[in-house]
């Protein structure tokens, strides 16, 4: 699965992650975890080559640099943080999940267009495929983006805090959705997210970047066991018994 | 059944193949009505006997095939050519108001034109290709400069208006110099289809298409540029490769239409803007359209250039604004309150 070695980028001389070494585990849901600056969306920015870096990244021992975008784009999808709002129907950017697979001047097979309808199934969006981009809240922006990636059809999904501009409803709603999804495809997911309580709720793992360096990596049970988020954030930690359910929650001290 | 599925998918009548049946129906219309009237008047029956070639009709013929047919696919092609850059240059720059006189092409058009003239006043002939390397030699050197600082949407556009106004004060500055020279250079400023041959359409007629062609068959690729660079990469687009072979494509179609119409502006610009609002965001769909539109936009504006004041000649650039401006508004006006309607 995807792994990162040594791996230092930075902007101009001033590397922002130096000899960062971690892996996914298959099928779990990881959550990146940092400070602003800690190097977050530096490290997707290299998964995507979009920044030049030192180490590797490889996929499955393969090392992704030595890929073409195309064969990139069929093992691993990628979720930045910035959307833009493009003047096309939900299906019409749902289908854009297939371009991967498709050759120039190819048209959409039956099965391209099997995929998108599941994939805007899987995402409870069929009822909305022929409403316009624009036209959407951004929840249901979000959850059109999800079926693009889930109609790229990777083993490995990387998102960008996905849940940022999302209100509490909407943002527990994603992840659920989430979480659902890698359960049913075995897919492996990295996700960065800001939501410290959200996290530890819905990952199976946690790393946790600071000062350029990993902090913490781990399963989420012992990231709480080892206080690793306090220790890592200066927060505390609150846990409440709901319906015989444990939920951790954190605040700045 | 079909019709339901359009209206889900989004899909109008003019993205369809009966619309671009339509859209080629109207344009061998106008070419057609091009062909048959003109600054000359001929009745239908000598049009007929010139276009057989009948003996005792050769004036009528020769006008046919030397000045009319020239006109028309020169229309034709100018019309594609600029449209097909409008929308590749709006697409990869993401500018709505980009064009192919963004780019430095008919800045540099205008100085190697006016340069040529100041060495050699007589050489009018030599102003075509003097126009062509100008307009491409300008636009490569704004996409060195990209590609050296990135080539980005901003930088591509911002070079481009750096370069514009450096060539355009060579421009202001010959033409002080000689008078003559500046009256030559306002006839190839306004743009027009006078005096075409049918010889000098060959080589800008195939690069023209060829642009049309490789931006046809890149389309799916270009659409995803509308993601953004960073979802586009992820989705397996050479991002920097492909928004270059887009402004070559962009630069080489304006070019060649600058050598033998002139500086015909407003179709770059407008058009894609009136086929975006009729056909939406699919680029397949926006090329196909756009070419159609200003092809018989840059039709109508010359039939009725000769037409309307003839035996005199208005240039077609004067008149492509005065009828496509008011058309543009209107779409605007129609279209202006819908929430996702964008300029």
């Amino acid at each position: 699965m995807l792994s990162f070695e040594n791996l230092t980028a930075g902007y101009r001389a001033k590397p922002v992650l130096e000899r960062v070494s971690f892996g996914l585990v298959p099928h779990t849901i990881t959550a990146l975890l940092g400070k602003n600056g800690s190097g977050k969306s530096t490290l997707v920015s290299c998964i995507n080559q979009e920044l030049h870096y030192r180490g590797e990244i490889c996929f499955s021992g393969q090392n992704i640099a030595l890929l073409s975008p195309r064969e990139r784009a069929k093992l691993l999808a990628i979720l930045p943080q910035n959307l833009e709002r493009p003047q096309v129907t939900v299906e019409e950017l749902v289908g854009f999940g297939r371009s991967p697979y498709l050759d120039i001047g190819k048209r959409f097979s039956r099965a391209d267009r099997e995929a998108v309808q599941q994939a805007m199934r899987d995402a409870d969006i069929w009822e909305m495929r022929g409403k316009n981009m624009c036209l959407l809240s951004g929840g249901e922006q979000q959850r059109a983006y999800l079926a693009m990636i889930l109609a790229q059809n990777t083993r490995a999904v990387i998102l960008d805090e996905p849940t940022t501009h999302l209100d509490m409803e909407y943002e527990a709603a994603f992840l659920s959705k989430l979480r659902e999804l890698k359960n049913r495809h075995k897919k492996t997911v990295m996700i960065i997210l800001h939501n410290l309580s959200q996290a530890v709720q819905y990952a199976d793992r946690i790393v946790i970047l600071r000062e350029g360096g990993v902090f913490f990596e781990g399963t989420t049970q012992k990231c709480l066991e080892e206080e690793a988020i306090e220790r890592a954030f200066h927060v505390r930690r609150y846990e409440v018994l709901q319906e015989g359910e444990r939920r951790v929650f954190f605040a700045a001290r | 059944m079909q019709d339901r599925q359009s209206k889900q998918t989004g899909q109008n009548f003019w993205q369809g193949r009966k619309g671009t049946a339509a859209l080629f129906a109207l344009l061998v219309l106008f070419a057609a009505l091009s062909f048959r009237f003109g600054s000359a008047e001929l009745s239908f029956a000598d049009f007929c006997r010139g276009i057989a070639g009948a003996p005792g009709y050769e004036t009528q013929s020769a006008i046919l095939r030397y000045i009319r047919l020239p006109r028309v696919l020169g229309a034709v092609l100018a019309g594609i050519g600029l449209s097909v850059s409008g929308v590749l240059l709006q697409s990869v720059t993401a500018n709505p108001l980009a064009g192919p006189s963004v780019i430095g092409v008919n800045s540099g058009a205008g100085f190697f034109a006016i340069l040529c003239l100041s060495f050699w006043p007589k050489a009018l002939y030599a102003l075509p290709f003097a126009a062509f390397f100008g307009a491409f030699g300008a636009t490569m050197l704004i996409l060195a400069m990209a590609g050296r600082i990135g080539s980005t949407r901003a930088t591509v556009v911002l070079a481009g208006i750096a370069l514009t106004a450096l060539l355009n004060a060579g421009i202001s500055f010959l033409s002080m110099m000689d008078s003559e020279i500046l009256l030559a250079y306002h006839d190839f400023s306004a743009g027009g289809l006078a005096g075409i041959r049918l010889q000098s359409l060959a080589v800008p007629g195939a690069i023209i298409l060829a642009s049309l062609a490789v931006s046809l068959l890149a389309s799916r690729r270009i659409q995803l540029l509308c993601l953004g660079d960073t979802m586009a990469l992820s989705l397996g687009v050479r991002v920097k490769a492909l928004r270059m072979v887009c402004l070559v494509c962009a630069s080489a179609a304006a070019s060649a239409v600058v050598s033998f119409a002139g500086l015909l502006g407003f179709v770059g610009l407008v058009v894609p803007h009136i086929a975006r609002r009729i056909v939406g965001e699919k680029t397949k769909s926006l090329l196909l359209f756009s070419s159609f539109a200003g092809a018989i936009l840059v039709l109508i504006a010359d039939l009725l250039g000769r037409v309307l004041f003839a035996p005199s000649e208005v240039p077609a650039g004067i008149i492509m604004a005065a009828i496509g401006a008011p058309f543009f508004f209107s779409l605007l006006l129609k279209k202006g309150g819908d929430a996702h309607a964008k300029l």
